[in-house]
Parts: C-alpha cells; structure tokens; sequence
C-alpha cells in the first residue's frame, strides 16, 4: 500500500499495517527531518523492521537531489540475512510502482569467512585463519613476486576483480551473502573486496555493530562515509556493552608468551632483511623520519587493522625518534612485555588509573607515553615492511599493542585491573590484566558526530532516558510505543512464593537454601502438566543452573518433570546448544512438548527466537544480576557514579531486568501468537524493579497477576491457554481496528493524526 | 464396554493408525471421519507422526480434535493437513456445543466422488405376526421389523446392512435427509431495489408463501432470488427453505 506522511509518499509492501507501525514512522520522519539522533522502542513481533525499511527507503526517494545514504547495523549474521530478505521483497514492491527511477544497490559486508569463495582460503578454522590466508595469496608483496615467478599461487578471484578495477561493479539490486557468492563465482570475482568496494557507492548497507563501533575495524571499512547518512542499530539494548568491549582489551600469560615469540621472530626477520636487503629497513626508517608512519600507496588488501584508538584521537605526528629504527622498537616492546610480566606476577588485586599506569611503565621500563601512543602505527608498519603474511600469529603482539597504544591515548575513562586468580577459583592461579574502558560514550562519540541522523531501537529500551545519559547524546526524539492487540495474547505473572507460601528468589543468601529449589521445581513441575509444547527456562548464571538442575535430579523432581515432557539443556558448546535447539524443535513440532533450559546472558537469550507453539511460556528464574563481585563491574559502577550521578542499584537493576525482558521477550514474534511470561521472584513485586521493565509487558501486567504462588499461576495459565484457543479474529472488526488499510489511514491523516490511536 | 481400561501416556499416533485401518475399508464414494476428544497434553509415538498424517491424507480421511485442555500444534496441524476442525472447549456446555458442531456431516466434494453404482435395497415393514429369528438380537422374535430384500432376513432397524447377504438397505427419507447435508442448496442473492431495471416485470409476491413482496407505498421491499429459477422470495420463506425444507420450491 502506499500512503503519505507529510510530504513524503511511502511504500509498504503489505496490505495492511498495524497502527503502532504507522506512530512509529512518524515518528522516525520527524527525527529524520530534524537531522538528528533518536530513541525508538517498539515490542517485538509489530513488523519493526519492514516499518524501519520502508520509511526511510521512501525518505531517501523523496528527495533525489540530496541522496541519502542508509547504513542498518545488526547484532549477528542472521538477522543481516533477514534483514535483506525483507528488503529484497520491499525493492521489488518499489520497482512495481515507481519502475526503474526506484533502483538502488543494496548489500550486506561480513568477514571474509562468509564471503571467500576460494575453497582452500574458506575452509580454514575461524576467522583469523581465514584472514591469514587470504592475506597470503593477496597482500601486495606476494603478487609482485608471483607476476615474476608464476610458482607462487594467487587468488585467482582477486586477481580477475583487480583486472577490472573500476569496472567491477554490482548492478544495482539487493544482494544478500549468499548472493554475492554467487555473483562472484558467477563473474569469477572476489566477492568480499568487491563488497568493501561497493560499500562507498550503495544506497543501502547492511553489516554488523563492529564495522562502526569498534575503531579497529572501522578505521577502514567505513571511514569514508558519508555525512548524510542514516545509521539505523537494531536490537540495541545492549549497546553500551558493545561500546564498552570495542574498547577493553584483556592479557593473560599467553598473550605474553605469544608476545615474546612473535617478538623473536619478528628479530629473526629483521636479522634476515639486514643480510640480504638492508634497503628495504633504510626505506622506512627513512619515511619514519619524514614523518610518513604509514606508507601512503597503502592497497586496500594490505590494510587489515586499524588503529584501536579513535580516529580524532590518533596523533598526526611524526613517529617519535627511539623507536624509528626497527631494532630499537622491537627493543621497546620486549621491556613493555617484561614490564607487564612482572606486573601479572603479583599476589593481590591492583586497580589503577591509565595515568598512574603509564608513569610506572616510564619509570620502570623507560618508556613514555607518546612512545606508548605509536605502538600500533609503528608494529603495523613494520610488519608491512617485513610483509608478514601469516598474521594470525601475531595476534599477541598486535593484542599487546592495542593495550600500549589506548592505555597512551586516554586518560579518563578506563581502568587498569590486574587479578592473581578468579574469585570463584582461588587456588587456580590465573593472572589476568584488563583495560578496562568504562565509558560507552567514547566509542559511539564518532558516529554520533559524524553521521546526520542516527537511529537506536529495540523492544527492550526501558528506562528510555538512561540510554541518552550512559550514551552521551541529545535525541531530538524519544519514544517508546505499545502493542496493539485484539486480544490480550501476553500474560505476564509476577511470582513471589511457593504453594506453602514461602518466598522465592534468586537472592545470594537464598540461593542454596533447599527450600527455595523445591519450590522452583515444584514450579516447573506444575507448569510442566498444564501447558503444551514447548516451556523455556531462564536462570540467572551456569553455576546456578547447575546447581539447582542437580539438586533437582537429586530429589527426584527431574524425573517427574521429563515423564511429561523431554528436558532440553543449553551449555557453554555452541555445537551441543545447536543440537539441544535443533531437538527442542523437533519434540516440539512432533507433539512430544519439551522444556529448554538455558541462561539469561547466554547466546539463547541474545539470538533465538521461541515463537509459536516452541515458546508457550517463559519462566524467569530470578533476577539475572551480573556478577556483582567483580572488580569491573564495580570499577565501571564507581565511574557511572562520579561521572553521571547514576546510582550504583539503579544501574544494576537497569541491566538486570533489561536482560530479564529481552529473554521474555523471545516468545512474541507476531500478533497472532501468544504466550505466558512468568517472574519467579519476589523481588519482581517491588516497584522499582516492576517499573524498569518495558511498556509492552507492564501494561499487560495486571494487579490481579501481581504476587502470585505456584497453585494461583497454575490456575490463571490453565484458563488463558483455553481462551487463547480460540478461534482469532486477525483485523478485530469489533471495537479497535488493529490492521489498517489505506483507506483507514487516508482518514486518519485527513481527521487528526495519532493522538486518538494511543 | 465396562472391560476396556487404558494406561500410559496418550498416544495421536497410535489412534491414527487403528482409524486408519478401520476406515479404509470404507468404499471411496464413502466419507471417512474421525473425531477425537483429546485432553492430554502431549503425545507419545512410536515413530514418524509426519508420516502418519500424510497417510491419512492421502486416504482422504478428514480429522477433527476437540481439545479439553489447550491448544496443541500437532493437533492443529492434522486438522489443517486433513481439513478437519480444531477446537477447545471453555466450559461443560462449550463442550457440548462443540461436539454437537460435527453431528451434520459436511457438504461432499465433488471431485472427491467417482461415480459408481451401488446396490441397495429399500425394504418394506415384514409380515406381522411371522415368527423369525432376529438377525441382530440373535433371538427369535415375533412381528415388526424389516425383511432383506435378497436373502429375507430379518432386520430391526433402518438403515443397515445385512448381516447375511451384505446388502445396503435403507428407506427413501434417509435418503433425502443425507442429501441435503451433502449438496447444500445454495445461498439466494440479494435483490436491491435500486437494480430495477423495469420495475414493472417484478412479481409482486413471494413465489412460496404468496404474500406481497411491497412495502406500503408501492415500493419494492427486501426479497431474495434463487440464482437457478431467478424466481423471487420473501425473507421468511428464505429461512424456511434453508433451515427446514432444503430444497427451491421453484427448482
């Protein structure tokens, strides 16, 4: 259907369209005029996307003399898959009703793992061992001497792309990863470079957090967008995490030994270049003295990191002069290495500031703080000039020049944290050093500046007003939007006691006591025999799940439980979890009715969805707090306190239960679906915790369901399943409309605009 | 009855496969139908459900679940896949409606039914006062009932097939009553006064009931038309002819 708001026409390849999806387009136009930032938070399963999509697909037509660029960043792999799905169905619709003027070039980046099409570059492990070997047959040195020396095996793909140079370019389309396989092998051209390429001239592009967030990849992927951009995060809950992590690195003895190997082979190199091609080393110091860190011919296959700092923050300098010759820089890493063994070696906890940190460095091992800062220009440098294919293995030296190179850079906002063992392991020594960055602010501060129009949203945003503050921001729009339902199909139930009345939680001190398991398990155990399909089970931590499956199985409970429905567990295996989901699905599909147990920070909670009849209810066991004793936590915490004035309990009910309602969340995908939330702890009653959790499920929390025990909850499920059976009414032609047509909307537009609808 | 008891854990499949054997020995132009009144919660089969639904599909056989508890997707799935119905009761009298629902068969597929010749019998009431031995009650038995019109056993009741020569018998109003069920009559139009196209050539009554079809003031009120014989009804005569005599007075 195509309909207008204000001045812009869009188009909406369905018929219908919920009325929550027209506010929230609105919504999105408004900020999208007033060229600023916004917070938008829509349940899950009213069409976020398709709205998200279309409208600013529309914007960007309306308005051909200033082209607008769309970048969508996603959290994982499949959702950039869905992602183009539902654009690829989109365009077509677009092309139907405006023909070709409506053409745009649209197409998700990955890493070359999920792009290489050369079969012995592909099959490599993970990541890094990808990268390493395409960097073997692709890095420029390696081509010089295979053009002389035709022994020396190429990438055959890259190497037909490189021949076509500017003509190797996407006809405009949508194209997802498999697509652009298929294009490459098709043309017999690498499809990652041809993407990276291609990302420049797109309309629309689809990738990961990382490429924006995280200054390491960044740097190169997307350093040269441009500033009329919309930058859209999906799913961004949790954003602030992802901020936090681009930035903190961590160093254990592995690292260091790594480290020291790579050191050693690096002066094995040099020693090896000093005998036979002294000019190549004089070349760079000779550029390094010129002030050029970095050779400026530098070929987008040679580049495979950047520098971790962000870009306002990188020195424009020349390298400084100790560490110009290549002898004299490895010298200085093997004291940095030896500095920050001996630190590791020490018996109790350390907390320090980077300033504090920087001036011990200098004390103890002569090194300051500019020559701190140039680190990672000078490894890469230096690399390049050693043309080092097999950069896989210097993953620890370039891990140890990530941390010299932040710890010079910043002095606010990150911490130095240095600890002999983990507090749950005292006698396993285990020394880690991690740099902390408890600002999430500095890793989005780019985008925010750079971009015009910035968009974060999720189902899960509650409080809204938190996010401006931790991410240090203004949006000029900030909503937060309601399902809107013919039928009530959530019930979420607040739990607080057992059938004998005593209370449970997930409290510390609660959490062994006996009697608390068995009413968590008689629990289940009711839930077990009164609801059909599928059940799914949060518990706040491994360790806790463990425990309390144990002392489960130990009673007998277990038993009990599976004589109704098989039991599913998630584990810390991503293969084992696949497994166990790929089987859940299949009792759940087969009549069998099966109960997965998995863990509220795990992957489960983050990606997969349990819709339809493999999500009937949801128990959260608790509330998952994160792990309250530890020591970046509570560094992070101090800081939030000293720099935003947010309270320390604040916070960590906000993370809690923003966890808490993004698992609950995962059992809603559409209108026509229904399900059951349960909140099996007593602290849930109290309202400062019920009132962080999304509008969505508050305002279908009613008093009634409030303090519940096990016989009460079961008795309220048994009769919402039998009223859920019912036959549903999808347009809810009595009372509210829920799905309207174009004619609707003409009559809203015409009358007045919104206000009536919430 | 009183001897069969059941145990262990409800099984969908295992019922699938005993219908599925019994119902295809009904001949094709036959309907095959099972209802279920299901209350457990899960399943337990022995092998590939999938496989047995597909069966079943195939053998045109149409399920229908009455849920007593919840809404199963297994179950939904079967009636989906065989085009039968899915509900779940409320309450004791919901119940009761629900199943009441299946009572009239569903209207016969056309497609379905291969044509076919079909022996049956239309019995008469047996001599009274004949002693015989009653086929059914196997005792003997003194007047009333029906003879078999091939092998003149005595038969109890109507309509059944007999236990000795196989023949069908049944008596002409089963017949007719069945057929309606099974080829539906059709839905009269709406006739809207502001078609008239000659207001003159429209009867002024009710083709059933003779009553005018005007309002007072000589406009032309609601009424209904048969899409077959075009020939008019009033609104009363439509109800009457759909719930009760199934059959167009003028076709």
């Amino acid at each position: 259907m195509k309909f207008q708001i204000e001045d812009v026409t869009v188009y909406f390849p369905y018929d219908n369209i919920y009325p929550e999806q027209y506010s929230y387009m609105v919504e999105l136009k408004r900020a999208l005029d007033a060229k600023g930032h916004c917070l938008l938070e829509m349940p899950t399963g009213t069409g976020k996307t398709i709205a998200l999509l279309s409208l600013i697909t529309s914007y960007a037509l309306s308005k051909p003399s200033n082209p607008i660029k769309f970048i969508y960043c996603t959290r994982t792999v499949h959702e950039m898959e869905k992602t183009l799905a539902e654009l690829k169905l989109l365009h077509n619709y677009q092309l139907q009703h405006l023909g070709p003027a409506a053409k745009i070039l649209a197409l998700g980046l990955s890493s070359r793992k999920n792009l290489c099409i050369n079969p012995t570059v592909v099959s490599a492990e993970n990541r890094d061992s990808v990268d390493a070997a395409c960097r073997k047959l692709t890095a420029s040195w390696v081509r010089q001497l295979a053009a002389e020396n035709p022994r020396i095996p190429t990438c055959s793909f890259f190497e037909n792309y490189d021949k076509f140079a500017s003509e190797a370019i996407l006809p405009p389309g949508v194209y997802t990863l498999q697509d652009l396989r298929a294009y490459g092998k098709e043309k017999g051209w690498c499809p990652y470079f041809l993407a990276r390429h291609m990302v420049q001239l797109a309309n629309v592009v689809v990738y990961s957090y990382q490429y924006l967030l995280d200054p390491k990849v960044a740097g190169i992927i997307s350093k040269e967008m441009q500033r009329e951009s919309v930058v859209v995060f999906d799913e961004a809950h949790n954003i602030d995490n992802v901020c936090i992590e681009a930035l903190s690195v961590s160093v254990r003895m592995q690292t260091l030994e790594g480290a020291t190997r790579n050191i050693n082979r690096m002066a094995q190199e040099i020693d090896r270049f000093k005998a036979t091609d002294a000019g190549r080393l004089r070349a760079e110091y000779n550029r390094l003295v010129e002030g050029l860190a970095v050779r400026g011919d530098l070929r987008n296959t040679d580049a495979w990191l950047a520098n971790p700092a962000l870009p306002d923050d990188i020195l424009k300098e020349a390298v400084p002069g100790n560490i110009r010759r290549a002898e004299h820089f490895l010298s200085v890493l093997r004291r940095l290495v030896q500095y920050v063994k001996g630190r590791l070696q020490t018996e109790n906890v350390e907390k320090e500031g980077p300033v504090t940190f920087v001036a011990s460095v200098n004390a103890q091992a002569g090194i300051d703080q500019k020559m701190l800062r140039f680190c990672y220009d000078r490894l890469h440098s230096l690399m390049l000039t050693l043309e080092i294919t097999d950069t896989d293995e210097f993953l620890h030296i370039q891990t140890i020049c990530d941390f010299a190179t932040l710890v010079g850079t910043y002095t606010r906002g990150f911490s130095i944290i240095i600890e002999p063992f983990d507090e749950r392991m005292p006698h396993i020594p285990d020394p880690v050093l991690q740099l902390c960055c408890h600002d999430a602010s500095l890793a989005i501060k780019p985008v925010f500046e750079r971009f015009q129009s910035v968009v974060i949203t999720s189902g899960t945003l509650s409080p809204i007003d938190l996010y401006p503050r931790l991410l240090n921001f203004n949006p000029v729009v900030s909503r937060s939007f309601t399902m809107s339902l013919t039928r009530d199909c959530i019930c979420p139930m607040v739990l607080t006691r057992g059938s004998d009345q005593l209370p449970v939680s997930t409290k510390y001190d609660l959490r062994s006591d006996p009697g608390v398991e068995k009413n968590y398990g008689k629990l289940l155990l009711e839930m077990v025999s009164v609801v059909p399909d599928g059940i799914v089970c949060f518990f706040v931590s491994y360790s806790y799940m463990d425990g309390i499956v144990n002392s489960w199985h130990e009673t007998g409970l277990l038993k009990e439980i599976m004589q109704h429905k098989l039991v599913f567990i998630e584990t810390q295996d991503v293969v084992e979890t696949t497994l166990a989901l790929d089987n859940y699905r299949k009792a759940c599909d087969c009549g069998r009715g099966a109960v997965f147990f998995s863990v509220a920070r795990g992957k489960v909670a983050e990606g997969i969805d349990f819709d339809r009849h493999y999500g009937r209810l949801v128990i959260m066991f608790g509330i998952p707090f994160q792990y309250t004793l530890s020591r970046i936590l509570l560094a992070r915490l101090e800081y939030l306190r000293d720099t935003f004035q947010i309270k320390e309990g604040d916070f960590l009910t906000f993370d809690a239960l923003r966890q808490a309602a993004q698992c609950v969340g995962r059992v809603i995908r559409s209108k026509a679906d229904y399900g059951m939330m349960i909140f099996a702890d007593k602290r849930y009653s109290r309202h400062d915790k019920r009132s962080k959790l999304p509008g969505w499920i508050l305002s279908h929390l009613r008093d009634a369901h409030l303090n519940l025990s096990t016989d009460m909850a079961v008795h309220i499920a048994r009769e919402f399943l039998r009223k859920m059976a019912q036959p549903y009414d999808k347009t809810g032609a009595m009372g509210k409309k829920t799905l309207l047509s174009e004619a609707d909307l003409e009559k809203m537009a015409n009358g007045n605009l919104g206000e009536t609808m919430f | 009855m009183g001897k069969l008891e059941c145990s262990g854990d409800a099984s969908l499949q295992n019922g699938l496969d005993l219908v599925h054997d019994l119902l295809n020995q009904i001949p094709t132009y036959g309907h095959r139908e099972v209802l279920m009144l299901y209350s457990a919660l899960s399943t337990c089969n022995p092998g590939d459900i999938m496989e047995t639904i597909q069966k079943c599909k195939k053998s045109k056989i149409r399920c229908s679940i009455t849920g007593l508890s919840a809404e199963l997707y297994i179950c939904k799935y079967l009636c989906l896949e065989t085009g039968g119905l899915y509900s779940v009761a409320l309450n004791e009298p919901h119940l009761k409606e629900l199943v009441m629902e299946h009572a009239p068969p569903p209207p016969a597929i056309a497609e379905l039914a291969i044509a076919n010749l079909i022996k049956m019998g239309f019995p008469q009431r047996a001599a009274e006062g004949v002693i015989s031995i009653c086929s059914c009650h196997k005792e003997v038995k003194v007047g009333g009932g029906y003879m078999c019109l091939r092998c003149k056993a005595r038969l109890f009741e109507l309509p059944t097939e007999c236990r000795l020569c196989g023949l069908i018998l049944v008596s002409s109003p089963h017949l007719a009553r069945s057929y309606h069920h099974l080829f539906p009559i059709t839905p009269f139009d709406d006739v809207s006064p502001l078609v008239v196209k000659n207001p003159f050539k429209l009867p002024k009554n009710c083709f059933g009931c003779q009553q005018s079809l005007l309002n007072p003031g000589n406009m032309l009120g609601t009424c209904v038309a048969c899409p077959k014989c075009k020939l008019h009804f009033c609104l009363d005569c439509d109800i009457y002819i759909h719930e009760s005599l199934h059959n167009c007075p003028g076709c």
